[in-house]
């Protein structure tokens, strides 16, 4: 009997929370939307990581950067851009060979007002910008970018 | 005379424990391993008026090694020569040397164990890829170790005329005539010029910060940026520093940092 009362409360329960789920559609689908952009992010990053060293090799050969594919001052990281909407891609960075081996990433600030705009592009140590703040690297720019809109 | 027997046997048995006991102590721990150990030193060097670490293998230069980080020369090959002595097992070959990729780093195995990361630093004064010297560095320890070598590389290591290189490389023609053209990555410059900005945005004109090599940020004079966006989703900037300020004359090394741009045309 005992054990009859708990199963219904366990049916009960479900059945709440499946109607609940249901009724708010709604809500469910910008959860979607946020998965998909994790996943849309997530393989950005994933697939910049894994093939960084032959799009590196690729923007050096089309760029005529033969010089810093050699002394490895060049290098594929992710780029996230925010301002005019985020972005999330690729960007290749260039500099002191001994700074870019520590580029884990680039951080963009993309503004306008009216006709004017302005970037600021930010090469940081860490993938992970804000869990140990943000590591700006010095002496590193940015030669090209590659970003998709999330 | 039992207690002659007796005495006899003791002191048999206590002689052979002995001696088991120091074939034991032989046996086991460093000193056996590094009996067998090919011999392994690290020491300073100055080519060309710079200071080197040279790691020698059964008295060959199997690597010399620069400057990096925190680290001197010197400790790097003290490092390395260390990890040679800890890494190297019984039984271990000139094939146990190789070539590997460990977080997108160029790495040089013995076994299976990391002995060292090829620097970027090293492959620059070698006018190489770090992957093309880490390919140099095996062979020549290989060569050190007596196993075979890639039919195009000396085994012997070569002294350079005009600057450091790296134990059995020599440097190709093509990149020899170009040395002196090779920038100075060691001091970094900022410098801010027009950039002119084309694309399927629109034409912009504006400033750019670029940084890089000083000697290299000294001769731009102005960055071109081609801008394409594909329906608002996807982006592309190319930016191409230039020694000129109407045409597009390359100067690489450099990248930016900052833009400041006008829009005059929009399309």
């Amino acid at each position: 009997m005992k054990q009859l009362r708990r199963w219904s409360l366990i049916a009960g329960m479900t059945a709440i929370l499946l109607l609940a789920g249901l009724a708010s559609g709604l809500f469910v689908q910008p959860a979607q939307a946020q998965l998909g952009n994790i996943l849309k992010v997530g393989g950005i990053v994933l697939a910049v990581s894994a093939f960084g060293g032959q799009i590196n090799d690729f923007i050096n050969k089309a760029l005529g950067e033969r010089e810093a594919g050699f002394a490895g001052a060049s290098k594929v990281v992710p780029i996230f851009s925010v301002g005019r909407g985020t972005y999330v891609g690729a960007a290749q960075v260039v500099g002191l060979p001994a700074d870019v081996r520590t580029v884990q990433g680039v951080g963009a600030l993309d503004l306008r007002l009216g006709n004017l705009s302005g970037t600021a592009l930010v090469p940081i140590s860490t993938q992970r910008p804000g869990r140990n703040g943000l590591s700006r690297v010095g002496n590193v720019g940015i030669s090209a970018v590659m970003d998709f809109r999330i | 005379m039992s207690k002659l027997r007796i005495l006899l046997l003791s002191a048999g048995l206590a002689c052979a424990g002995l001696l088991v006991v120091t074939k034991l102590a032989g046996q086991t721990g460093t000193p056996a391993a590094r009996a067998t150990t090919p011999p392994v030193m690290a020491r300073v060097n100055t080519l060309a008026g710079q200071e080197i670490g040279e790691v020698l293998i059964n008295n060959q230069v199997v690597m010399r090694l620069h400057a990096f980080g925190n680290y001197t020369p010197g400790q790097r090959a003290n490092a390395v020569a260390a990890r040679w002595q800890s890494l190297w097992q019984p039984g271990f070959t000139a094939n146990d040397v190789t070539v590997g990729t460990q977080a997108n780093d160029v790495v040089l195995l013995l076994g299976n164990q990391l002995l060292l990361t090829v620097e970027p630093v090293d492959a620059l004064a070698n006018h190489s890829t770090t992957r093309e010297l880490a390919t140099e560095w095996q062979a020549a320890l290989r060569a050190a170790l007596g196993g075979a070598t890639p039919a195009t590389r000396s085994a012997v290591p070569s002294k350079p005329a005009n600057g450091p290189t790296v134990a059995g490389v020599a440097d190709p023609p093509d990149q020899r005539d170009r040395r002196d053209e090779w920038p100075a990555w060691t001091e970094a410059s900022t410098k801010v010029v027009p950039i002119l900005s084309a694309g399927t945005p629109g034409v912009q004109l504006g400033f750019a910060q670029v940084t890089g090599p000083r000697g290299r940020v000294d001769r731009v004079r102005s960055v071109f940026e081609l801008d394409a966006e594909f329906q608002r989703i996807a982006r592309v900037k190319i930016f191409i520093p230039s020694e000129s300020l109407t045409s597009l004359g390359r100067v690489q090394g450099v990248a930016v940092t900052g833009l400041l741009q006008y829009q005059v045309i929009r399309f």
